[in-house]
């Protein structure tokens, strides 16, 4: 089968920072691919390039056979992205919200239409369709995002923290939404910091540290390489440089000579 | 989206068709545009005010404002008629004045708009190419700058079409447009070129430094004209006597309308050639090659770049140790009195230093005050030999006009030191046990008079001392106290607000730099006044008393800002 995301020897610097230090991959339809790594790891720096929002990499990135570096509105088209700490336009209503997402996709205005609708529905949004979004919950706009992320059906979706935010039911509906697209053929790009979730939900995981992917596997291949345990201490293991608990303490300390003082 | 604003939405579109040829996709601009002013008419709500009441959609008081002063300048305008003995003159110093006015709005209150980054994350994951989403970002400009074009523009409009008629007055309205079109791109253009060659690192700290080098440059070039062109028989002279005027593009357009009117022989068609070439040139330049790459270049600055930045490396990263010794701290602790002010104080004085929005509507007036300076120090120097004209270095005008219009930064400062794009960050001055919120405005106020009139009143005492000996002292003390005693009115009359706090918002843009000139304007009346007790040293010393008292009943007014007032000014 041929991959619907290649990455070949992909490298990204800032000035004289190297943040991304050839990085290969190549992940296929119906996957869903679990993207985690500590802080400044480098994820966000993959997923903006991925979305055709940073430019001036080295290596091939090519989405469903088409060179990013050639034609990225060509990428836009078929990626959806629901960027982590997105702003919104709050002062619109999500119907006219999405409206304009769906006209810059150039989509049929009768179709997004119904389209916009039904989803805001799906979620729970239909009292709160014609509010504008300043008054919304963190929640109720993370709803936005996701619709406005799936709203031109995308064949890749990529989540950077999509379940901020989200009530416990929500988040359900999320994780039963993203199983149901990947069944689909749709690819998922998921990055978080919840490992919980990524343990559960993906059924690749992919570890990147300091711009290099330290794992790469199923949730059962890096039990098996990494000795078992959960995500979250297999995540420390490969990441962390000092003792975790050292810092609470330190953090927790840090009050001790104030209090010495009183 | 209220009527003006459909209006000028569908006025700026007419030339449309021209922009498909080049790339832009029309369908999706027109969509960017219309709720680009659908939401200009909607008000962020903001930490006061109660959730869920929008404020009514419309036309602003700020906005009939912003047109009426706009209507005030172009009634001024009309003097460029008097001024020379034809038509190509009169309008030479139209085109002038109308260039100048709106390059001076564009590098002031719209530059920060061509490089906003807000809204990147939503509009650049779309398929919208560079071209389209610059040039819906030029249009956007075009439309609100529209309100300032038009009242500047109806009153000769009319003079014109009354004298001259119809035609006159068509092909008047014409070549105003194209000259409205050059500038707002000549102007991007300047920025995007910058852009374009800087790394966004180097741009983000050169940006404002650019603006005031822009600024002196356009102003400088403004003056030279007026003064080259400066005579006695300001009624008899014509432009064509000057051969550099050619190069100026006011003349282009002046001297296109004087062909089109038949005034000139049929090489005049040259006029109307370079006019045109210059506004669709300057459209084309922009389009064509400095729109793409564009958006690429907004995303690096936004800081998404910089996040991977090596920090230790940065020039501006707070060494630990030398913490609490910076000039900021120093002056803090001179001019605060308690823990809240000082707050107050430092977090203005950092932020203002760094913000670049702050920076882009600031800097720009130390440009103006430059060329103020220079212009005053170069007339002084003519003006020995020219027995005819007041002697103006050894005249007390020409000290006082020095040190009153010296404010004009200060006072954009105190205009913008409440706006920012970030305001919902805020809420921290809302969180926190603040009693009155007045302390905090107060050590906001504080640091922006250390910042912006200090070093000034320093140069002020310094020079004014060189220049006019000691016996300056009084009225020194006097026009630096009314200066001060100024300010704290402007705030006090002013929206009371914590700094950056509140949103920036379109539909007032265009209003700030007419604002500030119509400050001035005060402060010239106060200047005025000042200039009659000049002599009078007993007076002066009095009333400089009399200034320093209401300055400190002043401050301790500002100090006592209510929530109430914060509030209300929020909702107003």
């Amino acid at each position: 089968m041929e991959p619907i995301i290649l990455m070949e020897h992909l490298h990204k610097s800032y000035g004289n920072k190297q943040v991304l230090k050839d990085i290969n991959l190549k992940i296929y339809p119906g996957q869903v691919i679990g993207y985690i790594g500590p802080n400044g790891a480098g994820k966000s720096t993959t997923v903006k390039i991925l979305c055709g929002l940073l430019s001036g990499f080295e290596g091939n990135v090519t989405v469903k056979g088409i060179d990013l570096r050639q034609d990225p509105l060509g990428v836009k088209r078929i990626v959806g992205y629901v960027p982590e700490l997105a702003d919104l336009y709050e002062v619109l209503t999500p119907v006219e919200f999405l409206e304009l997402i769906a006209g810059l996709h150039e989509l049929d205005p009768a179709i997004a239409s119904e389209r916009i609708v039904k989803m805001l529905t799906a979620f729970g949004l239909e009292q709160n369709m014609l509010q504008r979004m300043d008054t919304f919950s963190k929640g109720m706009r993370q709803k936005v995002l996701l619709i406005s992320g799936l709203l031109h059906d995308p064949d890749i979706l990529i989540l950077d923290e999509p379940l901020s935010g989200l009530d416990a039911n929500s988040v359900i509906i999320v994780k039963e939404l993203i199983s149901q697209l990947a069944a689909q053929g749709k690819t998922i790009f998921y990055c978080s910091h919840m490992m919980d979730v990524v343990e559960k939900v993906c059924d690749r995981i992919i570890l990147i540290n300091q711009g290099t992917i330290v794992a790469d596997g199923s949730f059962e291949m890096l039990q098996e390489s990494l000795g078992k345990g959960s995500l979250e201490n297999i995540f420390a293991q490969l990441t962390a440089e000092v003792s975790l608990q050292g810092v609470a303490s330190s953090l927790v300390s840090a009050f001790q000579k104030n209090r010495d003082d009183e | 989206m209220n009527k003006v604003s459909l209006l000028l939405y569908k006025m700026v579109l007419l030339p449309l068709p021209l922009f498909e040829k080049t790339g832009v996709n029309v369908s999706q601009l027109k969509l960017i545009l219309r709720y680009k002013l659908m939401m200009d008419d909607r008000h962020p709500n903001t930490f006061q005010q109660t959730r869920g009441r929008p404020k009514k959609e419309g036309i602003s008081n700020a906005t009939i404002g912003t047109m009426i002063m706009a209507f005030v300048g172009g009634v001024l305008n009309l003097i460029a008629f008097a001024i020379g003995v034809d038509d190509v003159t009169h309008f030479s110093i139209f085109y002038l004045a109308f260039l100048f006015l709106l390059a001076s709005i564009l590098i002031t209150d719209f530059t920060s708009v061509l490089i906003d980054v807000r809204d990147n994350i939503i509009l650049l994951p779309r398929p919208v190419n560079d071209r389209t989403i610059l040039m819906a970002k030029l249009m956007h400009i075009a439309v609100h700058l529209s309100r300032v074009i038009i009242p500047l523009t109806v009153p000769v409009l009319i003079f014109v079409l009354w004298n001259k008629g119809i035609w006159a007055g068509l092909s008047f309205l014409f070549l105003t447009s194209l000259a409205a079109l050059f500038a707002i791109f000549l102007i991007n253009a300047a920025y995007l070129l910058v852009l374009k060659i800087m790394s966004p690192e180097k741009f983000k700290s050169f940006i404002a430094w650019f603006q005031i080098g822009f600024v002196i440059f356009i102003y400088g070039g403004y003056q030279f004209f007026l003064k080259a062109t400066d005579r006695q028989d300001f009624q008899q002279f014509s432009i064509d006597e000057y051969p550099f005027a050619k190069f100026f593009p006011p003349y282009w357009f002046a001297a296109a309308w004087s062909w089109m009117n038949g005034q000139l022989d049929s090489m005049g068609i040259i006029w109307l050639v370079t006019s045109i070439a210059a506004s669709l040139g300057s459209i084309w330049v922009v389009v064509k090659f400095l729109a793409p790459a564009f958006n690429a270049r907004l995303i690096m600055i936004q800081g998404s770049g910089s996040e991977s930045i090596d920090l230790s490396k940065m020039k501006d990263t707070i060494d630990l140790k030398k913490r609490g010794q910076g000039i900021d701290d120093f002056l803090a602790k001179l001019v605060t009195r308690n823990a809240a002010e000082r707050a107050g104080f430092l977090f203005s004085w950092r932020w203002t230093g760094r913000n670049r929005g702050f920076r882009m509507r600031v800097y720009p007036t130390v440009g103006y005050v430059i060329v103020w300076i220079i212009l005053i120090i170069v007339r002084g120097g003519g003006s020995n030999t020219d027995q005819e004209s007041p002697n103006f270095s050894n005249s007390a005008y020409g000290f006082l006009v020095f040190m009153y219009i010296t404010s004009f930064i200060i006072i954009n400062a105190i205009q913008n030191i409440h706006l920012a794009d970030e305001f919902k960050s805020s809420w921290i001055f809302y969180s926190n046990p603040i009693k009155r919120p007045g302390i905090i405005i107060r050590g906001s106020f504080k640091s922006m008079l250390c910042k912006f009139y200090l070093p000034l009143a320093i140069i002020l005492v310094v020079g004014g001392i060189a220049w006019k000996g000691w016996g300056i002292i009084p009225n020194l003390v006097l026009g630096l106290s009314n200066q001060l005693v100024i300010c704290s009115i402007i705030l006090l009359l002013g929206k009371k607000a914590f700094p950056a706090s509140r949103p920036t918002e379109m539909n007032d843009r265009s209003g700030n730099f007419l604002r500030g000139l119509m400050m001035l304007v005060l402060i010239g009346m106060a200047a005025v006044l000042h200039y009659f007790v000049y002599k009078f040293v007993a007076v002066v010393l009095l009333l400089s008393v009399l200034s320093m008292l209401a300055g400190w009943l002043l401050m301790r007014r500002i100090g006592n800002i209510s929530w109430a007032e914060v509030n209300k000014s929020a909702s107003d």
